[in-house]
Parts: C-alpha cells; structure tokens; sequence
C-alpha cells in the first residue's frame, strides 16, 4: 500500500465533500450556526417571557365558601365578596390586586381572572378558637399567569399562617423552636464540577455519539454509494490504485470529516452553554441559591480525553456506514440503508443517560454505550486508567472489524459494480417487475418500516391491554402490512414466504433442536441477568400478569394463543419469510442466519432480550433455510415461546416445577448436566437437519432432471 | 501486447440464475494496432474490455498485457492501459483540470510532468475553454474529451475504448478518431468497441464481432468479407448471427 496514494485520494475526496452543500451543511451549519442560534434565542426569550410574567399583576378574587356552594348549585346570584382578613392579607401582596366579580369560576377558566382563594365563613372564629382554617387556592396549572398568582399568594400565606402560628404560641407562653422539634438543612458535598458533569453527562454522550453520526452519514454514502451513481467508480477502478488504497484513502476522508463535525459540535454546545450559564447567573441576585454549576472540569485534560476516545467510535461508526452503503446503488437507496443504524446508535446513547447504568469490566465491552459511559465519567471526574484503556481497546477492536469488514466489501466486485436497477421510487403496483424474492433493501425497509409500527402502535395497543393488545400487534400491525406489501411489490408469496411442505424427518430435528435451544436460550439469559439486571417492572409486570391468570386453564389456552401460537405465525412471516427471502438474496447462509437473527433480535426492543432473543433468530433462520419450509420456524419459536409462557406461569408439572425451585434456576441457572443435554439436543437437531436438507436437496436435482 | 486466453465471465445474480456474459474469448492485439469489437448491445463487448482492463476478473481463462497476467498482476497491468467506457465517468465536483491532475497523481506521475502533460492534452483536444469548469456542467462531447484525456495522460501502452465516440456530434468524434489514429501512429495498441461499422472500417486493423458472449469471426476486413462471402461489414455480421442461431438450437 503506498501512501502518497492514500493522501491523493484523502485529499481529493475532502476537496469534492467540501464542494458539497449537503455535508457542509450538517458539518458546520448544524453546529456553527444552529445551536448558537437556538440556545441564544430560546435563552433571551424565555428570560423576556419570564420577566413579563413577574412584571405583570395577578387578578385574583376572594370569596366564602357558603358562596362557592350557591353559585354551583344555581349559578351567581349575589356574590358577597368577602374572607376578612385573608382579603386585608392578600391586599397587601405586591403585584396582586383583588377584583370584584360576579363569576369568579367562569371567569377563571376564561382566563379573566388568575386565581380564586376560597375562604370558609367565619375565619376570625375558626382562627379565634385556635382550629385550623381551610384556604382553597383554585388556580389553572396550564396557564403562567395563574401559576404565578398561585406562587404569590401561596408564599403570602404561609408567612401569614407562619405569624398566626407564632402569636399562638407567644399566647400559650411558648418559644417558636416548640412547633419545629427538626431543622433540617441540605448540604450539597458534590463540587460545583461534578455537578454541572452529572448533568452534561446525561446528553453530552449521546449529542457527541450523534454528531459523530450526523457528520460521517452524507460523506459515507457519498463516497460510496454516491460515488457508483455518478458512475466514477469505475474511472477510479481503472488506475493502478489498490483497493485497499481506496478504501483507506476514503475511510479517512470520512474520518476526519465526522471527528471534525463532532469537535465543532463540542466546542460550539460548551461555548453556548458558558454564554446561557453567564445569562442565567446575571440574571440570578447574587449569594441566590441557584443551580451550583461550573464549567472548570471541561478544561483542557478532558476534552482532549473525550476527543481521544471518540476516535475509535469515529472509526467504527464510520466503517459500519462505509460498508452500509457500499450496497446500494444509488444515493436515495443508501440513505435508506444507513438511517436504521444511524438510529441504532443512538439507543446505546440514550442508556449510558439511564440512572444506574455504570462502566465496569462487563459494560466495558457493550460498543457504543461503553464510549458514552465513559465520557459521563469523565464529566464528573471519575475516571479510573484501567478503564480508559479497557474502552480504548475494545472499541478500538470493534473498529478494526467495522474496517475490515468495508476493506473485504470493496474487493467484491458484484458489490462495487452491481448495476441492478433499484427500488422504484414512484409507487404504483403496475410499476413493480413480477419477482419471485424480494431485494435485500425491500427486506430491510420492511424491517424499519414494521419496529416503527411496533414502537409505535404495538407499544400503545399494549399498554391498554397486554393480551388484546398481543393479538392486535402480531396479527394486524405485523402479519398483514408484511403481506400486503409483499403483494403490492409483486413479489411472489408462496416461494419467499417458503410456504411449502417441510420433510417430516426435519420437524424431528426442530423439535429437539427447540429442546436444546430453550436450555441454552434461558442459560444465557440468566447469565446475562447477572451482568446486566434486568430492571425489576419490566419482570414484575409479567409476573403480575401471570399471577392473575394463574389456575385458570382456559385462560392458559388464551395466553398460549397470545404468546406462543401468533407469535410464531406472525413473526415467522415477517423474519423467515419476507425478510430471510430479501437477505439471503445477496449473502452467504451463514451470513443469513446471522443477520436475519440479529435483526430478529433487535426487533425485541428491549436490550435485556436482543442477546438471547438473536441467537433465537438465528437458529429459527437456520432451521428455515435447511427445512426449505417456513412451518418448520412456526413449529421451533411456537415450541419456544409455549416453554417460556408455562415456566414463567408456573403451568409445568408439578415435579418439574419443584425441581426449578430445588436448583434455584433464576440465581445459578441450569446444572451441567442439563446444559450438556441441551447441546446434546441442539447438535442432534442440527445434525437430522444436515441430513434431510442433504436428501431433500437431492430429490429436488432428481425430479427436475 | 494483448492477449486474451478463453476469456469466460459468469454472473451470479443469485438464487441459482446463471448469467454466461463472455464465452471462451481468445484473440491477440499486437504494438500499433486497431483492435475493433464489433456487436450489439449486451452482446458481451463491456464485460470483455473490463476484464481486459482488470475491473472485473474473469471466471475463467486469462489474459496478457505486455506480458502480465491481468488477475496476478491487476495493479501493474492498470498502469500500462488506459481503460474509457460508458461507466467511467467524471467527477462532476471537479474542474476537468483537477480531475486530470488526480489521476496523474494515482497514476505515480510527477506533478511537474503531470503539468506538462495537461497542457499538451488541452491544445491536442481543444479542451482550453472549459478545462477550469467543473465536470458536472460539461456537455457530452466536452466530457469525452477530458475522459480520452485521462486515459492518454500516463501515456499508457494499450488503450481500451469502450465505444468512445457514442452520442457524440461528428465535430467531436472527428477530434477523437483524429486523436485514436495518431496514439496508434506512436505505437499504442488500442482495443476499440463500437457500433457504427463505417468507424470500424475507418479505423480497426482487425476486427472481432461478438454476439451473445461469443466472438463469432475474427480476422481483417477483407479476410471477414471473403470468408462470409458479403461486400459490406454490416452484412457480413447479419449473416454470422443467422448462421449462429440455427447451431444454437
């Protein structure tokens, strides 16, 4: 590899991303102009807002109580306005002023008046006989105006009821510590640094993983992707360059590009945030007990640490995108194929901010999330060498394999030069090309298209109901969008659903494949569960669940249905067939298998299940792929999901529901000798699924010669 | 310099569907000579020139360029060719200058020799009025020239040109034609695809004719007339592919 090869290439590839609008735009644009622009805006007119509403006077009303109650039972009809002394009281308040008025509650939900105080009727004898008096204070929360005549006449009372206290006590001959046995004072220990650190460090992480994102996005499809529309690819093919040469020469560009963007981003976020701190605390009185904050701990040593660590991300979220888009054609198509994982990306930002998620030898290893974690200790000056270094590497490992992985994409001529035209753009079924499979993109579209159905719509009609809303989310937001849609591009069901017979020996091989499978599956969750605890309402809410349909069978039968039997229907659909169709159509199996189960396990939402639910996926993909028939995936995840349901519903036999609590299964998990039949069964499976895939392949050759 | 050994490129456009694009292909072009390959479209002409011009390799066979192997060798043949088809474009964010310059730079040349050679080029090609706009508002014929112009730039022993004068105006393809027999008078050895058959009697020493992934005939023109016993070339190929059919079956 020769490098003045390397920085021709850098260099002329910076100097075309430069020329293009879209990647200055998102380069210095976004940071340079926006944020600056937003914080200092939404800053000076929120602090104009707030002054308004402290200059501006409350109207409030005062009545009786005895005259609350006609005007409910028969509208207005003579108001007294009344409640001495809490009217002198109130009177004396600065910036409110008492209003007269016929309709005080019409007039407060107008907006008219700011707030109604609701006094009861003899408040001097209630007072005079040492009782408590009732002060109803009717304000709407939606409105500022009234929230701030709430706030005043709120802190005037309370020192009036502060001073009633205190001359009843003076009457009775007691001191004022009589009435307040407790003095109970805050002291804040947390330096004003790790203060202002805990709070950046709940975004900061995620705004830098993003920005690092948002800069590399265009210029790792424009290299690409961009770069095979505009048909250059090949004019830059024909020199004598290395395909190694051009993929560092323009992994670099994209590189600095992104470090670049993320740099501009930090620098811009922390000199707006000083400008709003210098607003706020001018603003602020002087010795005020405001937010303790202070920027001392992002000087210097830090920035450069967060810089210095972001480098690896940089790479690895980089060459992930590099080689996402290496695989569409066109630029539109590319943008399609990155936004998931720009997305993706996010996710683990967003748990580092999580309360309680922590960086230690595990999370460590977690890619993304352990950069975000760090950076959020390093915020608040908790940063141990061992764990620097610990992050470095196994990013850095994760961006040596994202480089590979785009140096082996670029090899592959059918990649670099496919020529096969792409998704239509317009949308008319007539428009389609008849096509026995769908295309790796259609899958994967399918696949965004239907998380966001699920997190959208499956998460709501969930949350009013789990079982209704189980069946409505398999059945009508997974199974018959997939459908229609397979239909709408012309793609032919039966043969990229696999809707075909399976041979019978295979369902043999899934059973016991199944068998195996749960064992595992459940064993590395629990193992997981030791790393990662699950957070106890996600299992509570299940469990609760179960509880409550505990004993009854019928009921079993309907949680079967909702859990185990639409599940594999529906899912097997979208994942072994529509989406196992579209990826197996350019990849190896075994790249199938991997992709379809990590897909598979994405899909899940949650990150306490993508782990065990993948490895699910994959053995459902394999199965699928081996058996040539979906059935087989519906018969495994049914068998799969009916085991989980009767072990978490306490439904199992009775011994072997004792021998689950005899071994402690949730703390130590399974025995050796259970695991080793797992595998036993899991390799058994495999193995009759090698076989009847060997005689079915050969009986095919058979009938078609 | 050129030689091409039972050239054969398969496609796998997956799911078991086989796509044979170029079948079997052999024929030599030697210094200072005209190779045409002549056939229509999807007849295999692109799919050959790229495997000649290292971009894709082929499934089997082989070829030589001045006695390199092109899939031992591919980054050593590239620096001897120069390789032009309908899908090696410009960089449209690039003036034509800066775009010959890069591909001097990726060629190894230096930049004092590089300078040199673009001023050549614009003088030969008529290239000086917009050689300093960027690729992207260039008109077809403007584009073409910069293209031969990188492809000469490195002063390469074989050109391969994939139909280089396609959609051009006859101004324009007389400058280019003009260009190709003058870099085959200093003893390059060009390979060169069309259409038209008055430019491949115009131009080719020896001419190919390719259809359906197989080079049918090969020989001079008048070796190609007197063995299909017809007066014109387009004729002669007419009866090559009604000859071939009937065999096909």
């Amino acid at each position: 590899m020769n490098f003045r090869t390397v920085n021709t290439i850098v260099r002329k590839e910076l100097l075309e991303t430069l020329r293009d609008k879209r990647t200055l735009i998102a380069m210095i644009g976004i940071p340079v102009i926006l944020y600056p622009a937003l914080i200092i805006l939404f800053g000076q007119v929120a602090l104009v807002m707030e002054s308004k509403i402290e200059k501006k006077e409350s109207k409030v009303a005062v009545i009786t109580e005895q005259t609350v109650n006609k005007i409910d039972k028969s509208g207005p009809i003579g108001i007294e306005q009344a409640g001495e002394p809490v009217a002198d009281w109130i009177a004396k308040l600065e910036k409110v002023r008492i209003v007269e008025t016929e309709d005080p509650n019409g007039q407060l939900s107008t907006g008219k008046l700011d707030a109604v105080v609701v006094v009861p009727q003899g408040l001097e004898k209630i007072l005079a006989r040492n009782d408590t008096a009732r002060i109803i204070l009717r304000y709407d929360q939606a409105e500022e105006d009234s929230q701030k005549a709430h706030n005043r006449i709120r802190d005037g009372l309370r020192k009036e009821s502060t001073r009633l206290l205190e001359e009843r006590l003076e009457a009775k001959g007691l001191e004022k510590e009589f009435a307040r046995p407790l003095n109970i004072t805050d002291q804040n220990v947390a330096p004003a640094e790790k203060t202002t650190g805990s709070i950046l460090g709940r975004f900061l992480p995620m705004i830098l993983i993003i920005m690092l994102g948002v800069g590399a996005f265009y210029p790792a499809i424009d290299l690409t992707a961009g770069e095979k529309e505009r048909g250059t690819f090949e004019t830059l093919l024909s020199t004598p360059t290395s395909k190694m040469e051009i993929v560092y020469g323009k992994f670099l560009t994209v590189l600095c590009i992104s470090l670049f963007t993320a740099f501009l981003n930090l620098a811009s976020m922390v000199l707006s945030v000083l400008f709003m701190l210098s607003q706020v605390t001018a603003g602020m009185d002087k010795g005020s007990e405001g937010l303790n904050l202070s920027l001392t701990q992002l000087s210097g040593g830090n920035i450069a640490l967060i810089f210095f660590i972001l480098i690896p991300l940089a790479f690895f979220i980089c060459a992930v995108m590099m080689s996402i888009a290496l695989f569409a054609r066109s630029f539109k198509e590319a943008q399609n194929y990155v936004s998931p994982f720009y997305i993706a990306i996010m996710l683990p930002g967003m748990l580092a901010g999580m309360p309680g998620m922590e960086l230690t030898p595990s999370s460590m290893f977690i890619p993304i999330a352990n950069v975000a974690l760090l950076v959020k200790d390093l915020l608040i000056g908790k940063c141990a060498v061992e764990m620097i270094f610990g992050v470095f590497l196994s990013t850095s490992v994760y961006a040596l394999l994202g480089l590979v992985v785009a140096t082996w994409l670029f090899q592959r001529e059918d990649i670099v030069l496919s020529e096969e035209k792409g998704f239509p753009l317009t949308l008319r079924r007539s428009e389609f090309v008849p096509r026995t499979y769908p295309t790796i993109g259609l899958s994967l579209a399918l696949f965004t298209f239907m998380l966001l159905l699920l997190f959208y719509l499956g998460s709501y009609v969930q949350e009013r109901n789990i079982i209704s809303g189980l069946f409505i989310t398999e059945w009508a937001i997974l199974l018959v969008p997939t459908i229609l849609i397979l239909w709408f591009v012309r793609v032919d069901l039966k043969e990229s659903l696999s809707l075909k017979k399976p041979p019978w020996a295979s369902l043999v091989g899934v059973v016991l494949m199944a068998g195996g499978m749960f064992i595992l599956v459940l064993q590395i969750f629990i193992w997981q569960n030791q790393v990662i605890p699950i957070p106890e309402s996600f299992s509570e809410k299940l469990n609760k669940l179960f509880e409550a349909q505990q004993g009854s069978l019928q009921n079993l039968w309907i949680l079967l249905l909702a859990f185990a039997v639409s599940p594999a229907i529906c899912e097997e659909v979208l994942f072994r067939g529509a989406i196992l169709a579209g990826v197996q159509s350019r990849m190896s199996k075994a790249g199938t298998v991997i992709v379809v189960g990590i897909l598979f396990g994405l899909f899940h939402v949650s990150v306490y299940r993508v782990l065990p639910t993948a490895l699910l996926g994959m053995a459902l993909t394999y199965v699928v792929i081996r058996s040539g028939s979906i059935f087989t995936g519906m018969l495994f995840h049914c068998m799969h999901n009916s085991a989980t349901l009767l072990i978490e519903s306490k439904h199992l036999p009775q011994q072997i529901q004792q021998y689950i609590q005899d071994i402690q299964l949730e703390q130590n998990g399974f025995p050796v000798e259970v695991l080793l039949l797992g595998v036993l069964g899991l390799t058994a499976g495999i193995v009759i699924m090698e076989i009847t895939n060997k005689r079915r392949k050969a009986a095919t050759k058979y009938n078609n010669g | 310099m050129i030689r091409a050994e039972s050239l054969t490129k398969v496609f796998n456009p997956g799911r078991g569907k086989v796509v044979e694009a170029v079948r079997e292909a052999s024929f030599a072009v030697a210094r200072g000579e005209i190779f045409g390959l002549m056939g229509p479209n999807g007849a295999g002409k692109t799919t050959l020139l790229r495997m000649l011009g290292t971009i894709i390799t082929p499934t089997s066979g082989y070829c030589l360029v001045g006695g390199l192997r092109t899939d031992e060798q591919p980054e050593e043949v590239r620096r001897q060719i120069g390789f032009l088809s309908g899908n090696t474009k410009l960089y449209g964010r690039l003036t034509g200058r800066e775009m010959l310059r890069y591909f001097g730079r990726l060629y190894g040349m230096e930049e004092e020799r590089i300078k040199e050679k673009i001023e050549e080029l614009a003088g030969l090609l008529e290239m000086g009025g917009f050689l300093d706009r960027k690729c992207e508002g260039y008109s077809t014929g403007q584009a073409q020239k910069v293209s031969i112009g990188r492809v000469i730039l490195h002063d390469p022993a074989v050109l391969i040109l994939d139909e280089p004068t396609l959609g051009l105006d006859i101004m324009t393809s007389r400058t280019i034609l003009d260009f190709i027999l003058e870099a085959k008078g200093r003893g390059h050895s060009i390979i060169f695809s069309t259409h038209y058959v008055t430019e491949a009697e115009m131009m080719c020493d020896r001419m190919g004719f390719i259809h359906q992934g197989r080079i049918l005939m090969q020989g001079t023109q008048e070796m190609i007339l007197q063995e299909t016993q017809k007066d014109n070339l387009k004729d002669a190929f007419l009866s090559l592919v009604d000859r071939k059919i009937p065999q096909a079956i």
